[in-house]
């Protein structure tokens, strides 16, 4: 015979039902939200397969499904936002949007393949570009090829630029929209207070610029009395940074190929030619005579700006769009510290030469695959009709400006923006970092511009003729992919030796042949067939 | 009246002693110092972090960055998705994991040998990403919350801790439970679980700091960003003040760069919540297990 117990029912087993109980509402809450995604996505396929029978442009909304990397803090709430409203009514679209933070979009992007489910437009930057699975997508005819239409959409195709579109083609063909960034990205930025303080004009040319280095070390240019200042500041980090980190800069400004270039018939790699050694015998010099910091070899990109931010160093090497950043944070510090855009450096009596990035980073893809895919020409039209009506200067201005009365009033003429609590524009809260799924100039000019981002610009647009284009941006070869990360490192190695003065220029010779033999030559060899294949 | 120890240290002992404190001492020290750091520099203003004008103790007070996090609802309310994810995961795992361990701990169950074998496979070979991914996928799982409680409920290693665990109470409880006319649940919940309270406790903090920190889980398998935990948003903040993106777009007004002493403030404020909980979990560890349950 059981005897009831009479226990006392624990206070600890009523709160773990009630939490079991709370994460089944939960659960039940989280089922609902999934169905209505399983269900958008078939939807999606629906209004896919209902387009086909409306009107183009007629009707309803089409609906497009879009995914990009997020970089910043936070996402805009595209749902309920008057500049998306206005932007969908007004193009006849309906927009998803997914939000990836960009530490994890490679993946994201891998297991959107791998489950056949890629939205239909999205971001791809480089390092999605060199995915496996993306390539093989892209070899078994995954993607939208944009050739055979981009005629029809003439403002697209003359807000991109013709030399854009050809730097942005893959395998010969266009894959997408490329996005548009400054081409004549990298220089330095210079303390002009101190340029200033020693009555030192802004040098031009080597001589010049070694000068302004010697002085900013050895001549008090903060006016301290004490000897805490030097000239250059600068990271070698890896291989991919010496675009921007000074190395390229001085050896294109010699007259050196930037990286590679298709000369007389032959594909020259800029490591073994004279003027890239007068570059790093430049860099030498300076290096030798402590001009720069000895540590470069060693400390990261972000380290470097951050002694420029201290205010111990008179210049660095970096992206010229960076001055406006490395301004605010300066004057922290150093109060009149006041930063300047270098000079394009020239030999003397001669133009100035520039290396250019590729003038694009990543392009805007279009999914041909999987239940989420853009499946008729019809919806490609579509879409691509969207992009071209972007690029118009009505909505232009409207990603630049918003909604009058919303995001911008005008006083005099002139638009201002509005800005909210945080001290961010309130247009920036509303669209996020949705900028990078939509077509916008690399740079756009604002009334608003401090003089420092309009001699960033200025010089954005100067150096436009003086720009020295990178052959290999688009050539693919298969020696390259395998052992890119080795034969990199051992020129960069030699490059950074030579410069700290471990090795001779034989040394460094005696590098470049090893890295000659140890695949320098197939890449060559490669670069040169597919440049002949395919871009001749 | 206590009464002092009257045995004679001897001299290499008390040596060996003065090294293990200093040593410890150090090693405490060097643990301790960059969590002070950081949460000195959330509360300085942001020329003191440039010129790293103080050590430890802030010279200057600001609490601009605080005041920005709190202004923004996202971070409040990611905060909040990481609590909830974070309890109901704990219960979730805690249960589950009791309930497997506790049946596989019965030398009398059918199979055992099979099933514990099973289990330790799993924790030696997993899937990977993309299997995972097409796993949860297709049971629809996606952009809900139950992607991130149910692919690792059960720990295989916990579970296999908890099992051995629940081996290790005499056996003669639970007859003479039996003997009183207990069935398997009532043995399991009155008898059982009260007896390792500490194991609980411990494995609870294993789940939870689990849970806490998932953030890859989050961004793959959470599509709708309102959803994700306070982990994902703390790993942009910090990514992205440190200037970890080479490219964040045109110069334009678009792109936002959070200053450092925002991301300190996020690291403090992401990781407070999971700090709190251990002092209350703390005296479980030290409560004896079975003070006097055998007699005899």
């Amino acid at each position: 015979m059981k005897e009831k117990r009479q226990g006392k029912r624990s206070k600890t087993a009523m709160l773990i039902s009630l939490l079991l109980v709370l994460a089944m509402a939960l659960t039940a809450c989280g089922n609902s939200n999934s169905t209505t995604t399983s269900t958008s996505s078939e939807s999606a396929e629906n209004t896919g397969t209902e387009a086909k029978e409306t009107d183009a442009g007629n009707g309803e909304a089409f609906k497009i499904t879009m995914m990009q990397e997020l970089y910043s803090d936070a996402a805009p709430d595209y749902a309920n936002n008057a500049w998306f409203a206005y932007l969908q009514e007004e193009l006849n679209v309906e927009l998803s949007i997914n939000f990836v933070p960009t530490s994890t979009y490679v993946d994201k992007i891998t297991t959107y393949i791998a489950s056949n489910t890629l939205p239909m437009v999205f971001t791809a930057r480089s390092d999605v570009l060199q995915n496996n699975n993306l390539i093989m997508s892209m070899e078994s005819d995954g993607f939208w090829t944009l050739d055979d239409y981009l005629a029809d959409y003439p403002n697209l195709y003359e807000f991109v630029g013709a030399q854009t579109w050809e730097n942005s083609k893959i395998n010969g063909k266009n894959y997408g929209i490329p996005r548009l960034r400054i081409l004549a990205r990298n220089g330095a930025i210079i303390r002009q207070d101190w340029l200033d303080n020693l009555e030192l004009d802004m040098p031009e040319t080597f001589d010049e610029l070694y000068e302004v280095l010697r002085a900013f070390t050895e001549d008090d240019p903060d006016g301290n009395g004490v000897d805490d200042t030097y000239g250059l500041t600068t990271a070698y980090e890896v291989a991919a940074n010496r675009s921007w980190n000074g190395i390229q800069t001085l050896a294109v400004a010699f007259g050196a190929p930037n990286g590679w270039v298709y000369a007389d018939g032959e594909m020259v790699p800029d490591y073994g030619t004279e003027e890239y050694l007068t570059a790093l015998q430049y860099l030498r010099k300076i290096y030798e005579n402590g001009y720069m910091n000895l540590d470069f070899g060693e400390i990261t990109a972000n380290t470097r700006y951050e002694y420029f931010q201290q205010g111990s160093y008179g210049m660095v090497f970096g992206v010229i769009d960076d001055a406006n950043n490395q301004q605010e944070n300066l004057v922290q510090v150093v109060p009149d510290a006041q930063c300047a855009v270098l000079a394009a450096l020239h030999k003397e009596g001669e133009d100035p030469l520039c290396n250019a990035t590729a003038g694009f980073n990543g392009l805007l893809m279009f999914t041909k695959f999987g239940s989420n895919a853009i499946e008729t020409e019809d919806d490609l039209r579509k879409i691509l009709s969207f992009y071209d009506s972007l690029c118009k200067e009505d909505m232009q201005d409207f990603i630049g400006y918003g909604i009058e009365g919303v995001h911008h009033e005008v006083i005099d003429g002139v638009k201002t923006l509005f800005y909210n609590d945080q001290g961010k524009t309130v247009l920036s809260v509303d669209v996020g970092d949705f900028s990078q799924l939509l077509p916008i100039a690399a740079f756009t000019r604002r009334p608003t511009d401090t003089a420092l981002i309009t001699s960033v610009f200025d010089a954005a647009d100067e150096r436009e003729a003086y720009l020295v284009n990178d052959v290999s941006t688009n050539l693919k070869s298969d020696t390259k992919n395998e052992l890119s990360s080795e034969l990199d490192t051992i020129m960069m190695d030699a490059s950074v030796k030579f410069i700290v003065g471990t090795i001779d220029e034989a040394g460094y010779l005696n590098e470049y042949a090893k890295w000659l033999a140890q695949g320098g030559e197939d890449v060559i060899k490669e670069f040169k067939a597919y440049y002949e294949e395919y871009i001749q | 009246m206590k009464e002092k120890s009257k045995i004679k240290q001897s001299t290499g002992s008390r040596i060996f002693d003065c090294f293990n404190i200093l040593f410890l001492g150090c090693a405490g020290l060097l643990c301790i110092v960059p969590f002070l750091y950081v949460i000195a520099a959330s509360v300085s203003p942001l020329s003191d972090i440039l010129t790293r004008k103080f050590f430890i103790i802030p010279v200057h007070f600001d609490f601009t960055a605080y005041k920005y996090l709190f202004s923004s609802i996202q971070l409040m309310k990611s905060m909040g998705i990481s609590v909830m994810v974070t309890v109901v995961g704990t219960v979730l795992s805690m249960s589950m994991t009791l309930l497997t361990a506790y049946v596989l701990s019965k030398p009398q169950l059918i199979g055992r040998r099979v099933l514990n074998a099973l289990v330790v496979f799993t924790m030696l070979f997993s899937g990977g990403m993309i299997p995972t991914y097409l796993v949860v996928y297709k049971m629809n799982l996606i952009d809900s919350f139950l992607a991130l409680w149910l692919p690792g409920c059960i720990s295989a290693y916990n579970m296999i801790l908890v099992r051995t665990s629940i081996s290790a109470l005499p056996s003669e409880l639970e007859e003479a439970a039996t003997v009183d006319g207990c069935n398997y649940f009532q043995c399991f919940y009155k008898i059982v679980i009260p007896l390792i309270k500490p194991t609980i406790a411990t494995f609870s903090l294993f789940y939870a700091v689990g849970y806490w920190n998932s953030y890859f889980d989050a961004t793959i398998y959470l599509n709708d960003s309102s959803k994700w935990p306070i982990q994902v948003w703390l790993r942009q903040i910090v990514l992205l003040s440190s200037g970890g993106f080479s490219d964040t777009g045109s110069i334009s007004e678009l792109g936002y760069i959070p200053p450092q002493n925002v991301s300190y403030a996020v690291i403090v404020f992401a990781t407070i919540p999971i700090l709190c909980v251990y002092p209350f979990v703390q005296k479980y560890f030290t409560k004896g297990m079975m003070v006097g349950s055998v007699k005899g």
